[in-house]
């Protein structure tokens, strides 16, 4: 055991008595850097959805979604600070460094789902509402406190609160669900295990001494590798649907293909990877997913306004 | 609750402590007022040119 991860379990053993978090911790507390995908995606669920929607309400539909997957991130770190205090990647988040107090992060995250939810039923609608109501549930109770320390399947199923965003920005707009937000759902669901066993295989040492059972715990670095590479391959169908399916034209179809093309060779290259060269690609394809899913929900609404 | 108010009595508030606490209540407060101007406008909006057309 290292001198850090003592010192740690020795402060976790003395937590944190009173408040004494900063509006910055408050803000790390919503993992905002996560929201800023859940936001884009929800933004383009809205605006790939049929009719107009008045700006205002867009505006207040997408901080009510970003308010909610903050407010199920607080949640997410209250119940996990034990096993963030152990991973090097966590240490420092609000809760397990001793700035806010475990019952301050919860109040916090139970109080700001109910506003977000129930903002967004009395201002926007009420299916998108209980998409959100949906969504916070399934990160907090289904992902965070059953599936994450329980499979390997974790972030499989749990992907779908990721998932959900542009679903709800569709309902939010248009008051339905139709296939077009399910293949958006789609798209994330089928990204989503490429994307995390990529950063799992680089901390795997972190997760093995959490004793979360991720992919490369459980079933080891070799088919870790083959399943990124199964997902990277069903993703890129997936990623094409909406052109075989006639929502999306020409355009969308030729970016996809090319950006799943790279996808699918840096996961090759990563499962054909010798041990020194593994978590630098590692790394390389998890960031590279992230500049992916990103371009693939730019090139929708392009492609809508182009009409190529 | 007897036992959290002796840890809060233990707690030293330096200066720089509630001079971080008094920021996070204003950053607070200001962002209960945006949401409210926000639930305002969305009300106008909703009302639409209905504001005018109500029974006197």
């Amino acid at each position: 055991m290292s001198q850090s991860h003592k010192e740690t379990l020795l402060k976790l053993q003395e937590p944190a008595s009173v408040d004494v978090g900063s509006a910055a911790d408050y803000i790390a507390l919503m993992k905002p850097r996560v929201m800023s995908l859940v936001v884009f995606t929800a933004l383009v669920g809205l605006v790939m959805a049929p009719g107009a929607m008045h700006p205002v309400m867009a505006v207040a539909a997408i901080s009510m979604i970003a308010v909610g997957a903050g407010a199920s991130a607080a949640l997410n770190m209250w119940y996990d600070a034990d096993i963030d205090a152990v991973m090097s990647r966590t240490q420092g988040r609000p809760v397990p460094s001793g700035r806010v107090t475990p019952d301050a992060a919860l109040t916090f995250g139970l109080w700001v789902s109910g506003l977000s939810v129930l903002a967004m039923a009395v201002m926007i609608n009420y299916l998108s509402a209980a998409l959100l109501a949906f969504t916070i549930f399934f990160y907090a109770v289904i992902y965070t406190m059953f599936l994450k320390r329980r499979t390997a399947q974790n972030i499989v199923i749990g992907g779908a609160a990721g998932a959900l965003p542009p679903v709800i920005g569709w309902a939010a707009a248009a008051n339905s669900v139709s296939i077009e937000p399910l293949i958006y759902f789609a798209i994330i669901f089928f990204w989503t295990p490429p994307h995390f066993w990529a950063l799992a295989l680089i901390k795997n040492d972190d997760y093995q001494a959490a004793n979360v059972p991720m992919l490369p715990v459980t079933a080891g670095v070799k088919s870790t590798l083959t399943q990124i590479l199964v997902y990277a391959f069903v993703l890129f169908g997936v990623s094409l649907l909406p052109y075989t399916l006639g929502y999306s034209g020409l355009f969308y179809a030729a970016g996809a293909a090319a950006l799943g093309a790279i996808f699918i060779a840096l996961c090759v290259a990563l499962a054909m990877a010798r041990d020194k060269h593994r978590n630098r690609l590692a790394g390389m394809t998890f960031a590279y997913s992230i500049f992916y899913l990103f371009s693939l929900f730019v090139l929708l609404p392009t492609d809508k306004v182009m009409g190529i | 609750m007897n036992d959290e108010i002796e840890k809060q009595e233990d707690t030293v508030w330096t200066e720089e402590l509630l001079g971080q606490r008094r920021k996070r209540a204003a950053i607070m407060a200001v962002a209960l007022l945006a949401f409210i101007a926000l639930f305002f406008w969305v009300t106008l909006i909703k009302l639409g040119a209905n504001i005018a057309n109500r029974p006197l």
